[in-house]
């Protein structure tokens, strides 16, 4: 559905700053696709380069099968109108009250009064605002303004949505409910959306796809499951450990003395990864069982990212040196996801 | 013999009229050109939607020399231009053309400094939305900073008052001429007082009404 190649952005003049370096993603039809990276990382600019609000300096960018990139300012307004668009600071025009913001994009289209209201009224109702037709947006709280924003982006119908930090300035029950309705949406209608954030829990929340962005370039990219229980990247994992915890708490990492070399009188230090299914199989009682050795757990957690449950343990192994060895063998034969973190004395 | 003859009347009547006519005129003129101006000072600007550097540019240029000249030295230099124009230098009609070109630049820097505080961000959803830059003028530059425009042709009207009085005094009738001739010249503090009470009502309804209808367009 998306298609960007290559994409670079560089901006000119004295201060010349390379914002974007040659990033190629692309996006399904029906996806939730996030973009995440921390401020000044380019996720603004990378946005805005898929409906050309700013345009690339090099690569292309392919939405629902037109190159846009290619196309001149009155064929690109005209693709726009497939594109629809939510900002973080909601950008609603303060003259126009509910009704008349959502109407607005279909009257640049030049549509009828009577054919504008017979296609927002149904849309107002999605976003449950029909009893705030003629309120002006500074009578609106911040999650309202957020829902007229969406409302309006998906009056001309859209086929993508292209989500700017849309919820970066709501509390956190409110963005729970703008999630909600994206979600919806997405479903209902089919949308493809693409969101930039720099909050982990809304890719944990609604994403499918994740690609993370540091210093203009993707670092990592894939799905949200595998991203968040393998992330490779260190940037990844601490976006990832914003919202689920990967790494023994400092608190515990201060008792002990982590080393890099399995030393005399220390004990591997495993973190364990489950996923699904294999969170159900008695894993360390099978370690205990057939090694002989003891397991220390040092660190654990269950979490659920969208549907699927995701565990991790952190443990520490202590026995005979050779059996201990077997049981990280074992460990990695099985369908779980080991790695030795270091060696601590304990 | 009466404290106010007749005579006075219409002629305290009479300026009344005059300066209206001036503000009036001057006024009307100055919005149909000024706001104009002062939307293509801001779009042709620089990373706006229409940038232009040259007419951005001369236009600047223009404006800053026309509003560095003091309206009694313009009032003066232009007078050829004045009678090119109304075919007369003298009179209240005469003394429009130059209030005009006074009031347009005047009114196009306060337009422009009105649509510079529209919120960058709007102008954004609505190029993404795929407007035009002429939708964008129409559709959301103008009618988000109506408002403040509207507060600028306020202070434009009472600068127009004030300027008018001074026309006046150079052969443009009005107010400015009365208490000139017959409060200043011959010492007739009724007139001064009469011609000065009318001037501040003539301030204080302009400001109230501009405040009136700009309160009643602002949803901020």
């Amino acid at each position: 559905m998306i298609e960007l190649s290559h994409i670079g952005k560089v901006y000119g003049g004295a201060a010349r700053v390379e914002a974007l370096k040659d990033i190629s993603l692309s996006v399904k039809e029906g996806e939730i696709y996030g973009i995440i990276g921390q401020s000044g990382a380019g996720k603004s600019t990378l946005i805005r380069c898929i409906n050309m609000l700013e345009a690339p300096t090099s690569g292309t960018v392919t939405v629902n099968g037109v190159e846009l990139t290619k196309l001149k300012d009155k064929e690109l307004r005209e693709e726009c109108k497939n594109i629809g668009m939510i900002f973080q600071h909601f950008n609603l025009l303060s003259s126009r009250t509910v009704y008349e913001n959502v109407a607005f994009p279909l009257e640049l289209q030049g549509y009828s009064k009577k054919e504008i209201k017979e296609r927002i009224l149904p849309i107002l109702d999605i976003v449950k605002l029909s009893n705030r037709l003629d309120n002006y947006p500074s009578q609106l709280s911040g999650g309202q303004k957020q829902r007229v924003g969406i409302a309006r982006a998906l009056a001309t119908n859209p086929k993508v949505l292209l989500c700017d930090e849309a919820t970066s300035a709501l509390d956190p029950q409110t963005t729970q409910s703008i999630l909600d309705l994206l979600k919806d949406v997405n479903k209902k209608m089919g949308l493809t959306i693409v969101i930039i954030t720099h909050e982990m829990q809304v890719v944990k929340d609604i994403c499918d796809h994740v690609a993370v962005i540091e210093g203009g370039k993707i670092i990592e990219q894939g799905r949200v499951v595998d991203v968040f229980t393998n992330p490779k990247e260190q940037t990844t994992r601490e976006f990832v450990g914003s919202v689920i915890s990967h790494d023994l708490p400092d608190e515990v990492k201060a008792h002990m003395d982590l080393h890099d070399a399995w030393d005399e009188g220390t004990k591997p230090v495993v973190r364990l990864a489950f996923m699904g299914g294999s969170t159900k199989e008695p894993v360390i009682a099978g370690v205990i069982r057939r090694f002989g050795i003891e397991v220390t757990i040092l660190f654990g957690g269950v979490d659920f990212i969208q549907e699927a449950s995701f565990g991790h343990l952190i443990i520490a192994l202590d026995g005979e040196k050779e059996q201990v060895r077997k049981a990280l063998t074992y460990l990695e034969e099985l369908q779980i996801r080991s790695e030795v973190i270091g060696y601590a004395t304990i | 013999m009466p404290l106010f003859s007749e005579m006075m009347a219409d002629l305290m009547w009479t300026g009344f009229l005059e300066t209206l006519q001036m503000t009036v005129v001057s006024t009307v003129i100055a919005i149909i050109v000024g706001v104009p101006l002062g939307v293509v000072l801001v779009v042709t600007s620089k990373n706006q939607i229409l940038e232009n550097y040259s007419v951005n540019h001369i236009l600047g240029v223009i404006v800053n020399i026309l509003r560095s000249i003091p309206f009694i030295i313009l009032m003066v230099a232009i007078i050829p231009f004045t009678r090119l124009v109304v075919g007369t230098s003298i009179g209240t009609t005469a003394a429009c053309v130059p209030l005009t070109i006074a009031a347009i630049p005047f009114l196009a820097r306060l337009v422009e400094t009105s649509i510079r505080e529209v919120d960058s961000g709007v102008v954004e959803a609505a190029r993404a939305m795929g407007a035009s830059p002429y939708q964008i003028i129409c559709k959301v530059l103008l009618p988000e900073s109506m408002p403040t425009i509207i507060d600028n042709i306020t202070v434009l009207i009472i600068n127009l008052i004030g300027y008018s009085a001074m026309a006046g005094a150079v052969g443009g009738g009005g107010l400015g001429d009365i208490a000139i001739r017959y409060g200043y010249q011959r010492f007739d503090g009724t007139i001064m007082l009469i011609t000065i009470v009318i001037l501040v009502v003539m301030v204080q309804i302009a400001q109230v009404g501009g405040d009136m209808w700009s309160r009643k367009l602002n949803k901020k």
